[in-house]
């Protein structure tokens, strides 16, 4: 089952509140629990199996690890840690790397299990006695098929006690409409737009130019979109995860691009593996080694393909410029010129990722830079330059804050002096009108995965 | 301690159990897809239908053919047929769910079409099969798709 669903939209989700809300406080964490467990195993029966097995071993490992800590073993602490922490990377490797088929959300939950053993030995974290607790923090539907990865000890507290709210299920729900329109207003458009380009047997430089513009954008609007619906959505239950993006597509250099994108993967590498293995404190070679484990490490996460590590070590390199080598240098060059310069960069490592192989990806590029023969610019190029140039426009505009600055100025100020209830009343009807749109695209357009889902 | 240490890895173990049972169940038949193509094309009733192109299975499926090791599409030929076959031989299992999720679509786009005057339509599409087998998987929509899915498994 997915967020984008109409099923889950207008049956799963309302009837999932509606019985987390009436149930008494000390059966809530248990309802949450085995709703998480029905919309994991949705589909796919046999993946909820390596999740409650997944649930089981650091459940224990942790306790465990719990108890040699009381006995003062930290040798045999850090043997339990390093064979629990191989095996669960094990175990997603195969998957990821055989024939297996890989169970969806995999890549997420794992992180979020070895982030609760590295909290454990990082002494971040107390160990979990309570079963349901760390089952509903692995399992927790909202977060489970494409993260955001919430570590641990951000969680910690917020499991142990469960607490709803009117105010946070409303913010929660109109959080989860905006990642909703996301989607199915802007991602998919832009992706059936992108299918249209890239359809061409032979591009022409135009043409594979805007296909990879289109599918920056699609997948910006994808995954902000899924990560702004399960933000929205663990709000509902109470639980507050922090932003996953922040207008990356604003950054003045890779390395803040990076600070803006998928913030709880960065952070996950940050916290786990770049400062473990000495942060910044370190020599500079060590530092550039430090760099390039993380870097690799992070296209790794995203796919065996050559490819991926090509596009993790893409950013790696950049990341490893501007640290050695440009420094503060372009502090000077117009911030407008230092956007445009990152979201190029940006836009073109998703090449890579948009590609099945690293040969296509290759093969892109060299229609990028005219070797598809097709010319710079071609009939079909600017057919579909025309035809996508209103989506192409209010998709840029909404990735770098125009549209907000728009709401905010126009809609939010001029309310506001009309009084409070006139601005909770204008954005009742906001929603309204988001959510007819919404339903609108849902039943006209044909059922679009996320992006994500494939990691 | 130990109790904790046996009942622990004795889960892990039933995991990887469990993982390698499905690994064995989805070996790729080494196939080629022409052989497996041609075995299925000559099952089925090849005159309702017209082969795809690239752009076609793009169109219908929202699916890059490049993507994959082969793909072949067979589509109704007149506007008023439900017939089709879809053969895929997927490069790696990561895209399985991607192209079980295009034929669900299309089969839903389809009996959106044809609902409420085409009820032949209506059955066949209710009939269609999606067999996957290893690094192949095939949708037919089809009188008789079960002769269609014995003659594409005996041809892995």
């Amino acid at each position: 089952m997915t967020f984008n669903s109409l099923y889950f939209i207008f049956i799963f989700l309302p009837l999932t509140v509606f019985l987390v809300w009436i149930v008494p406080q000390k059966a809530k964490k248990t309802v949450l629990v085995l709703i998480s467990f029905l919309f994991y195993a949705w589909g796919n029966p046999r993946n909820l199996l390596f999740l409650l097995g997944s649930i089981l071993f650091n459940y224990m490992t942790g306790i465990q690890m719990g108890m040699l800590r009381e006995q003062g073993r930290e040798k045999t602490l850090k043997r339990v840690l390093t064979a629990a922490a191989a095996a669960d990377i094990l175990l997603l490797c195969l998957f990821k790397y055989t024939a297996a088929g890989l169970p969806v959300g995999i890549s997420f939950y794992t992180f979020s299990v070895l982030s609760y053993l590295f909290d454990i030995m990082q002494e971040a974290a107390e160990p979990q006695r309570n079963l349901l607790n760390f089952a509903l923090y692995v399992s927790f539907f909202p977060k489970i098929t494409s993260g955001p990865i919430a570590q641990y000890r951000d969680m910690e507290k917020q499991i142990s006690k469960i607490r709803i709210s009117q105010p946070q299920l409303f913010r929660g729900l109109q959080l989860f409409l905006v990642g909703l329109a996301k989607k199915v207003l802007l991602a998919d458009q832009l992706g059936a737009a992108f299918s249209m380009v890239t359809a061409q047997s032979r591009m022409s430089v135009l043409s594979a130019w805007l296909g990879m513009a289109l599918y920056s954008l699609q997948l910006y609007y994808d995954f902000s979109g899924y990560s702004d619906m399960a933000i929205g959505l663990a709000g509902i239950f109470g639980f507050e995860i922090k932003p996953n993006f922040n207008y990356p597509y604003l950054s003045k250099s890779v390395s803040e691009f990076w600070r803006r994108w998928h913030i709880s993967l960065g952070a996950w590498f940050r916290q786990y593996v770049y400062i473990p293995l000495g942060g910044n404190r370190v020599s500079d070679s060590r530092l550039f080694m430090n760099l390039l484990i993380v870097w690799t490490l992070t296209g790794i996460w995203h796919g065996s393909g050559l490819n991926f590590i090509v596009w993790g070590l893409w950013h790696g390199m950049f990341v490893i410029l501007e640290r050695f080598v440009i420094k503060d240098r372009f502090d000077r060059v117009p911030r407008i010129f230092r956007i445009l310069m990152t979201d190029l960069i940006a836009f073109f490592g998703w090449v890579f990722f948009f590609s099945p192989s690293f040969s296509a990806a290759a093969g892109y590029i060299g229609q990028m830079f005219g070797a598809g023969g097709m010319g710079i610019i071609d009939r079909a190029g600017i057919y579909y330059l025309v035809q996508y140039a209103v989506l192409l426009i209010a998709a840029l505009l909404g990735s770098v804050k125009v549209i907000r600055w728009l709401i905010t100025r126009l809609f939010y100020r001029n309310s506001l002096r009309l009084g409070e209830s006139a601005l909770n009343m204008a954005a009742f009807i906001g929603t309204i009108i988001m959510l007819i749109c919404i339903t609108a695209g849902l039943i006209s357009n044909t059922y679009q995965s996320f992006l994500y889902f494939q990691f | 301690m130990t109790r904790i240490l046996e009942i622990k890895w004795i889960c892990y173990g039933a995991m990887l159990a469990l993982l390698f049972a499905a690994i064995v169940r989805v070996t790729p038949s080494k196939a080629p897809f022409d052989q497996v193509e041609a075995a299925v094309i000559a099952s089925a009733d090849m005159e309702k239908l017209t082969e795809g192109d690239s752009l076609m299975i793009r169109r219908l499926y929202g699916l890059d053919q490049s993507a994959y090791q082969g793909a072949a599409l067979y589509y109704p030929a007149s506007n008023m047929g439900a017939e089709e076959l879809l053969l895929i031989q997927m490069k790696d299992s990561a895209q399985q769910k991607t192209i079980e999720e295009a034929i669900r679509s299309r089969i839903k786009t389809q009996k959106k079409n044809f609902d409420g005057y085409g009820i032949e339509q209506m059955g066949l599409l209710s009939n269609s099969l999606i067999e996957e087998k290893g690094n192949y998987i095939l949708f037919a929509v089809a009188e008789d798709p079960a002769v269609i899915r014995d003659a594409f498994l005996e041809a892995l």
